[in-house]
């Protein structure tokens, strides 16, 4: 009645505007229940498909008082039901029609109708309900404040098709993220959905398996429990198998599939189950040929990129299933140059979905490059692939770009492509320019792009360093990201490759000692392991070894006691034994070792570890201090045989593993020389 | 003295300390001249640490340097000056020394230990290596010190007394000259006496210098002693210091020892450590030559093993050919045997039982009749008459290069292969029909052969076989070497993934569209071809030795889902239909359809339904309500089985029809020698007692017959009236007879209560006829009766073959609903030869000779027919048979059998009328269905999912 109070005001205001709609409302206030009735029912009929009468009526406050009599309990159940009609009805109109109901508070109302004992009430309940929740506006938290709401809802399930059909549009819309999830299978809804799949009506069970979809999605614990639900003696992926069929409606082939997909990747079905491999694969490869809709290729190119990103074999097949790769070429043919002359709508229409086209086209291709340099080499070959992607990079729209970036990431990891596409067409001119200010998501894949084009075989390597990627990289390392730094550690270790002095000493400035020592003592272990390959670039060719150990040796010499103290796996060890070995090169450094009894022991500690990866390392590094050709070798021969090492030697000489037993071999040979 | 306290403070400092003193001031200062020579050699290892590790020489050496520069310094009294310049630079010497043994600057924490290991690790390793082995030297040294230093106090004490003994001031206590007056007074002269004083003086004086020789004046004695007694002092002093010296050597020395104790200790604990190592590394080197051996053991097992399944395989192989050989040889002897067997019931039967069945079937294996069950399934819209299904290779259009073995569906090379020339192919016996829409085969690459390459595809009929698919014109293939399409040409397009030994190649023919589609493995590759010609056969190309392929043409399930593919286009086809424009006039569709409704109904005589349907659409009936409800009853009598009545009917009603049409009237009497033997025909039930109201009133001649209410030349005679006088006249007068005929209500009824029993769907419409018993029974009767005779009208008819097919295979599943209760009702009663009754069986004796007799006519009138011989063989073999609803030929006593004969008669008496024989909707079927047909021979694919029955609910 608050509201009612206020009405006044507005309709002086919108006095014209509102003045036919005027009638409708005054109605409502009849004090005959009978002519009220009459006046609602009215109100529904002049409403129905009008958005102007439903945005006036809105104005003139009749929703405050559509709710009041929703509530009242002396409304008659007709009354009700012919209430929440009209309140359905305004909500189909514009998003704004939404908000103003929502302002209402109007979802409590509505799920109090569904307390109601009169079915009619409940589907006409549910049915605004409906149109509500589907709307963008409505926050879907809505659903969840009220923890009865949904045991309530599972419970309506059995009364209608109605019920069963808006209710599970209602989940299938409000169910964002895996607390949802949660909230619904705890209810049970599996079990209360799984026979709606088998329904007589094709809504409802188009709805129940739209649930299911994001119900499954990025759920091992939904998507295991489907897997093994019995529907009339059929599994439950059986049932989504059969509703793949090319018979049936293109929207229940796509949905089931991607149900298939997401329980797929939940870990629920094997990537190499014939319902994966036969069914949902080629189903939604269909879904990307040029007969779909666009809104359908769209979906389908993300559900397969999605499905198939983390398997080879299923890249292999989807590859070779139909020209899926000259397919989605098609996929940037929009806006085609025909429509834009002959037909402004469709014009419109193709413009609205050339972004999500080109991203889910890029996307899918990133996936399908990912492992196989075959296939790489087919999108490569696409006719204007590269200069699609390279387009991409500069395009406005976040998502294209980060799909583009993506792509180009997977198709970077091709050495022969990075040796010519990649460098006819200067991908690292956009790339820069993308690692420019560019949030996050864009950074990583971006980032991790730059390590492929950095590596010493990429010819872009050179115009990279010219445009201060130097810089960049060590900025990236003081990410907060983890990823990001190891993207940027990584970079600059493939950077540091047999890189000339400037470069090593430009990254030594611009990391800093202090930097690199943090990125030592980092969490993650990737960073640990970059860092310490950066290293051990660094640390390469023996000019190099001597010029940054004699400025930097101490510091490098603490790191290295430090990591082979501290509590680290196989990998980081041998890797910090190689470091050793490479400073053992030197011609100078070896000094720093020899004087170090403590690295001594250390090494020959190693030596004589039980993994052959660390003896080897260790080896390396001995046999670079004993090498014979080098000035003062002699007396470096002694000192490590009075450490007892050439005993370890003659051991390693007999050694299973023949990498070592050479090794061994050969420093002795210093030895005896 | 200066000595003294120069060798007192030395000892102070730790031997170490003191030796770096000594050796650096050695080397710096080079003070004591080129003494310093073996000190410098030293200098370099003082840093490092080698000399720590080779104590023995170097020690040796070290402990000789360190002695000389003492003694130098001992031995030498060096004034103040010389003692004090080596100890200074050994301090400024020290500071930057002490640089680059311990890095600069190094950082904290952490670091401390790192710095500590260099700097330290040396110097207690040198000092620790070094100090035992000189120990004694040491102490040996300092006594020597000691010795040395009392030797240069004495020293010193000589020179001071020889100092003091050269003084001279020497005095004489005694008067000469009186002396020598003395002796000048006793005696002597002067001279004399002076001589004597100067020998006495001479001789005292001598004896003097012994004296003071000898003596020692007090004052001496008492320098002496005090000379000595700080001498004692020094002594004493010197001794307490050496003593503490000595205490602190003995500390530092144990202190040593403590360190080479802990050295040792460590040495043990890495000598254990190495052990270990040792023993470790031991372990895993035989470890891992353990596993290797165990890994080798396991391989061999593993090839033992695929030998063995290999064998194994082979094993099966010989067996199940074996087995199979066996199974044809059964099979082939059974079907002589079978056949053997037909051949004597024929004789047994007189040789007039003819052979219904293809006794065949039992020769076809399982395969073949699982390859019969999915091409049908599969392929449903083919006629297999017409265009016989692709089964096999043809082992006659093939390349002589080419084998074929088991059943000639695995095809192998031959040739040399050695340039494309040696290519061969093969075709299937079969072109693909058009009527399969959607026709799939698939190839298995039992073995790749040389070079893998395989060619698969289609061809048409005449292309060079000594060739790959899809070099020629209107040749088509898909290469396995690299996956290349080849479209009618030399160089083939990129297409797919290439194939090789133990891929599943398929070729799937879009004949809607024209195109065609290759899968591997059960994927589908995207279209490889379009705008294929008509009439192509499957195909494969080798080229190379030892190429083995597999072909299956639906012998085994395929791998790729093409029954989902065909819904996919079921669908499409079914939509393209149901959207299929129908034009503007919407109006004279639908009268169009009415129309058709309405004279369907007059067509099958539903009188009361026509009649209210023509009232509420407006329409005009053409035919008279009377005509309708003739044609009805004698239909009705058909159907039920009384052929005589409705024979007699017909003539009745319509006198020259059965004359003008003798073939008609043999197949209907034909049909009532049946209904005889099934015991139905009214002549024959009479007999039979089941109907005694009417027994009497049948004669036994069959010619006259006389039902109870009406005389058959009334009925004669009031036809020829009608027929004289026109259509009206004459359907008035049918009308007043055929009241007579309808008062009959024993029969009715019993028709009427029977065909209720066939459990037939009762349509609404009956609900409009409630008031008309008589008419609602015979349309009960008649509703879906008359549907099988509309379709069987098809089937009769001469080209619509399809039709009859159809139609037959819908309606019969309830008709046998139907018969089935039909037989239950009469088992107990006549399930003997007409009824049962010997009467009956003479009556049908004499009959069946009648009818040979007509029989005979007929031929000599019109010539032979082959239909009317077939017939009557047919029918007069169901007496052979002790049992004839049994019987290889029983099926002619099946009530459906009664509804062509039906629809004859019907269509017979509509065409007396000028009336079409059949109703424009059946005829419009059966133009559906012939154009299906039609597109089937012009190859549109699309006739494969398109059916009649599926519009017909």
């Amino acid at each position: 009645m608050a509201c009612l109070l206020e009405t006044p005001i507005r309709m002086s205001v919108l006095s014209e505007v509102t003045a036919s709609s005027r009638h409708y409302v005054d109605r409502l206030f009849d004090p005959d229940p009978q002519k009220v009735l009459q006046g609602v029912i009215d109100m529904k009929n002049a409403v129905i498909g009008n958005n102007k009468q439903k945005a006036n009526l809105i104005v003139l406050g009749a929703v405050p008082r559509l709710l009041y009599l929703l509530q009242q309990e002396t409304s008659s159940t007709e009354l009700k039901t012919e209430c929440a009609v009209v309140l359905g009805s305004l909500a189909m109109g514009t998003e704004n029609n939404v908000k103003s109901l929502l302002d209402c508070h109007i979802i409590p109302a509505l799920l109090q109708g569904l307390l109601s004992p009169d079915l009619k009430f409940i589907e006409a309940c549910l049915r605004c309900l409906r149109t509500i929740f589907t709307s963008p506006v409505t926050p879907e938290e809505l659903l969840y404040t009220d923890a009865t709401v949904i045991p309530h809802l599972m419970a309506l399930l059995s009364r209608s098709r109605y019920t069963q059909e808006y209710i599970c549009q209602i989940f299938s819309h409000c169910c964002k993220g895996p607390d949802h999830q949660t909230i619904l299978f705890n209810h049970g809804a599996v079990q209360n959905i799984a026979h709606l799949l088998t329904s007589v009506s094709y809504k409802v069970r188009m709805q129940a398996l739209k649930c299911f979809s994001v119900l499954a999605f990025e759920n091992p614990q939904v998507s295991m429990t489907l897997v093994n639900v019995l529907v009339d003696g059929e599994l439950l992926p059986q049932i989504f198998v059969k509703m793949l069929q090319r018979d049936k409606p293109i929207e229940m082939q796509l949905t089931s599939a991607k149900c298939l997909t997401y329980m797929c990747r939940a870990g629920a079905i094997r990537t190499d189950d014939n319902c994966i491999v036969l069914k949902t694969l080629p189903c939604l490869v269909r879904m990307c040929s040029k007969e779909r809709l666009l809104e359908e290729r769209v979906e389908g190119a993300e559900t397969l990129a999605y499905l198939i990103e983390p398997d080879v074999e299923l890249q292999r097949i989807a590859s070779i299933t139909d020209h899926l790769i000259a397919m989605l070429a098609d996929y940037f043919k929009y806006p085609s140059s025909v429509s834009a002359i002959t037909d402004i709508k469709r014009l419109d229409h193709d413009l609205k979905h050339a972004h999500e086209l080109r991203q889910a086209a890029f996307k899918l291709y990133a996936s399908l490059g990912a492992n196989d340099e075959d296939i790489r080499k087919k999108i490569i070959e696409t006719e204007n692939m590269m200069d699609r992607i390279v387009t991409g990079l500069s395009e406005s729209s976040v998502k294209v770009r980060l799909a583009a970036v993506r792509c180009l990431h997977s198709l970077s990891r091709s050495v022969q492509q990075l040796r010519t596409s990649f460098q006819d067409h200067a991908v690292w001119k956009p790339l820069m320019k993308v690692l420019q200010n560019a949030p996050d998501e864009i950074l990583v894949v971006a980032s991790s792009m730059l390590c492929n084009l950095l590596l010493e075989f990429s010819p872009s390597k050179e115009p990279i360093l010219e445009s201060g990627a130097v810089e960049l990289l060590c900025g990236l390392t003081q990410s907060e990201n983890p990823a990001l730094r190891v993207n940027g550690i990584w970079a600059l270790m493939n950077m540091a490759f047999q890189a000339e002095q400037k470069i090593k000493a430009d990254i030594l400035r611009s990391l800093s000692t202090e930097q690199l020592f943090r990125l030592l003592s980092d969490s993650d272990l990737n960073v640990l392991m970059k860092t310490l390959g950066l290293l051990r670039n660094l640390l390469s060719t023996r000019p190099h070894i001597d010029k940054i150990m004699s400025t930097h040796g101490k510091q490098i010499m603490q790191a290295v006691t430090l990591i082979l103290e501290g509590e680290h796996n196989i990998e980081v060890k041998e890797q910090t034994l190689c470091i050793l070995a490479n400073i053992a090169d030197g011609t100078t450094a070896k000094e720093l070792i020899m004087t170090n009894d403590d690295i001594l022991q250390k090494i020959k500690y190693y030596m004589g570890h039980s993994h052959v990866k660390l003896q080897l390392a260790a080896m390396f590094c001995i046999s670079n201090l004993v090498w014979n050709d080098e000035e003062g070798s002699q007396e470096r021969q002694d000192k490590l045989r009075d450490m007892g090492i050439v005993d370890i030697l003659h051991k390693l000489s007999q050694s299973p593993d023949s990498n070592l037993c050479d090794k061994a071999k050969t420093a002795l040979q210093q030895y005896l020389a | 003295m200066d000595c003294g306290s120069v060798a007192g403070e030395r000892p102070k400092c730790p031997p170490g300390r003191r030796r770096l003193l000594l050796l650096l001031a050695a080397g710096r200062a080079g003070g004591p001249g080129g003494r310093g020579i073996p000190a410098r050699r030293l200098l370099p290892a003082l840093p490092g640490g080698p000399g720590a590790l080779r104590p023995g020489a170097r020690a040796v050496r070290g402990g000789a340097a360190r002695a000389s520069p003492l003694l130098l310094l001992l031995l030498v009294p060096c004034p103040r000056r010389a003692a004090a310049a080596p100890r200074r630079p050994p301090a400024d010497w020290e500071r930057p020394r002490s640089g680059p043994p311990a890095p600069p600057g190094s950082p904290a924490g952490r670091g401390g230990v790192w710095r500590s290991q260099p700097g330290l690790a040396p110097g207690l390793a040198g000092a620790a290596g070094a100090l035992p082995r000189c120990l004694g030297r040491v102490a040996a040294l300092a006594s020597s010190r000691r010795e040395l230093s009392l030797c240069a106090g004495n020293l010193q004490l000589d020179s001071r007394r020889r100092e003091f003994a050269s003084s001279g001031n020497r005095k004489l206590y005694f008067d000469t000259h009186a002396l020598v007056c003395v002796l000048e007074e006793n005696g002597f002269t002067t001279q004399q006496a002076e001589v004597i004083v100067s020998a006495l003086m001479k001789i005292m004086e001598a004896n003097m210098d012994i004296i003071y020789k000898d003596m020692v004046t007090k004052m001496q004695q008492e320098i002496t002693l005090q000379q000595i007694m700080s001498q004692i002092a020094n002594v004493k002093k010197d001794m307490i210091i050496l003593e503490k010296s000595e205490f602190s050597a003995l500390r530092s020395e144990n202190e040593k020892i403590k360190l080479e104790l802990h050295r040792l200790k460590q040495q043990v604990t890495d000598e254990v450590i190495k052990v270990r190592t040792d023993t470790k590394l031991d372990f895993n080197l035989e470890k891992s030559r353990v596993k290797e051996l165990y890994s080798l053991n396991e391989r061999k097992l593993l090839e033992i093993k695929t030998e063995m399944v290999s064998l194994h395989a082979q094993q099966d192989r010989a067996v199940t050919q074996t087995d199979r050989k066996i199974d044809t040889e059964v099979a082939g002897l059974k079907t002589m045997l079978e056949s053997h067997k037909l051949d004597n019931i024929k004789y047994l039967a007189g040789g007039s039982a003819a052979a219904p069945f293809p006794h065949g079937d039992s020769a076809l294996n399982e395969q073949e009749k699982e390859l019969q069950r999915r091409l049908k399934r599969l392929y449903p819209a083919v006629d297999e008459q017409e265009t016989p299904l692709p089964r096999s290779w043809s082992p006659k259009d093939k390349f002589s290069y080419i084998g074929l073995s088991q059943n000639n569906l695995r095809v192998h090379y031959k040739g040399h292969g050695k340039t494309p020339k040696d290519a061969a192919s093969v075709r299937a016996t079969h072109p693909i029909p058009a009527a399969c829409g959607i026709y799939y085969f698939e190839v298995k690459i039992v073995s790749k052969g040389r070079d893998g390459y395989m060619g698969i595809g289609l061809s048409a009929q005449g292309v060079n076989m000594n060739r790959l698919p899809g070099w020629d014109k209107h040749s088509y293939g898909y290469h396995g070497d690299d996956g290349h399409s080849f479209c009618s040409s030399g160089t083939g397009q990129p297409y797919g993934p290439t194939f090789t030994t133990g891929d599943v190649i398929g070729c799937c023919v879009n004949l809607i569209n024209n195109t065609c589609f290759y899968t591997k493995n059960g994927h589908s590759l995207g279209i490889a071809f379009t705008d294929l010609p008509p009439n192509l056969y499957p195909t494969v190309g080798l080229q190379t030795p030892g190429e083995v392929v597999d072909a299956n043409f639906g012998q085994h399930p395929f791998v790729f889902d093409i029954e989902d593919y065909m819904r996919e286009w079921r669908t499409k086809t079914q939509a393209q239909i149901d959207r299929f424009p129908i034009g503007d006039r919407e109006g004279e569709w639908q009268t169009m359809i009415q129309k058709m409704v309405s004279s369907y109904l007059v067509h099958h005589g539903y009188c009361a339904t026509a009649e209210a349907f023509a009232r509420s659409t407006d329409q005009t009936v053409l035919e008279e309500l009377a005509s309708i409800k003739n044609r009805q009853r004698i239909q009705k009598l058909v159907l039920a089985g009384r052929m005589g009545e409705a024979i007699e009917t017909t003539q009745q009603l319509y006198p020259s029809l059965l004359e003008r049409n003798p073939n008609l009237l043999f197949t209907l009497k034909v049909r009532q020698f049946i209904e005889m033997v099934n015991g139905t025909d009214s002549e024959v039930r009479c007999l039979g007692g089941r109907s005694p109201k009417s027994q009497d009133s049948y004669p036994v001649s069959p010619r006259p017959f006389s039902s109870p209410s009406m005389s058959p030349s009334h009925g004669m005679n009031i036809h020829s009236l009608a027929s004289g006088k026109g259509s009206t006249a004459h359907f008035s007068g049918f009308e007043s007879c055929s009241n007579g005929v309808i008062s009959n209500k024993a029969h009715q009824a019993y028709c009427h209560s029977k065909h209720q029993l066939c459990g037939l769907n009762v349509p609404e419409l009956n609900s409009i006829n409630t008031s008309r018993s008589q008419q609602a029974s015979s349309f009960t009767s008649n509703d879906v009766d008359m549907m099988e005779a509309d379709h069987h009208s098809n089937g009769v008819g001469e080209a619509s073959s399809n039709g009859f097919l159809n139609g037959s295979s819908k309606h019969d599943h309830e008709m046998e609903d139907c018969d089935t209760e039909m037989e239950v009702d009469s088992s107990q009663l006549r399930r003997q030869l007409c009824g049962g009754s010997q009467a009956a069986i003479e009556r049908m004796i004499h009959f069946g000779r009648e009818l040979q007799a007509m029989s005979e006519q007929l031929r000599r009138e019109c010539g032979k027919n082959t239909a009317n011989k077939k017939m009557l063989k047919d029918a007069f073999s169901l007496l052979a048979y002790s049992d004839p609803w049994n019987s290889p030929v029983g099926n002619q006593l099946d009530p459906i059998q009664r509804e062509p004969v039906c629809s004859a008669l019907n269509s017979a008496i509509l065409e007396t009328h000028n009336l079409p024989k059949q109703p424009p909707l059946a005829l419009a079927m059966g133009q559906a269905t012939q154009c299906l047909g039609l597109m089937a021979r012009s190859g549109i694919g699309s006739c494969a999912f398109a059916t009649v029955d599926d519009y017909l609910h």
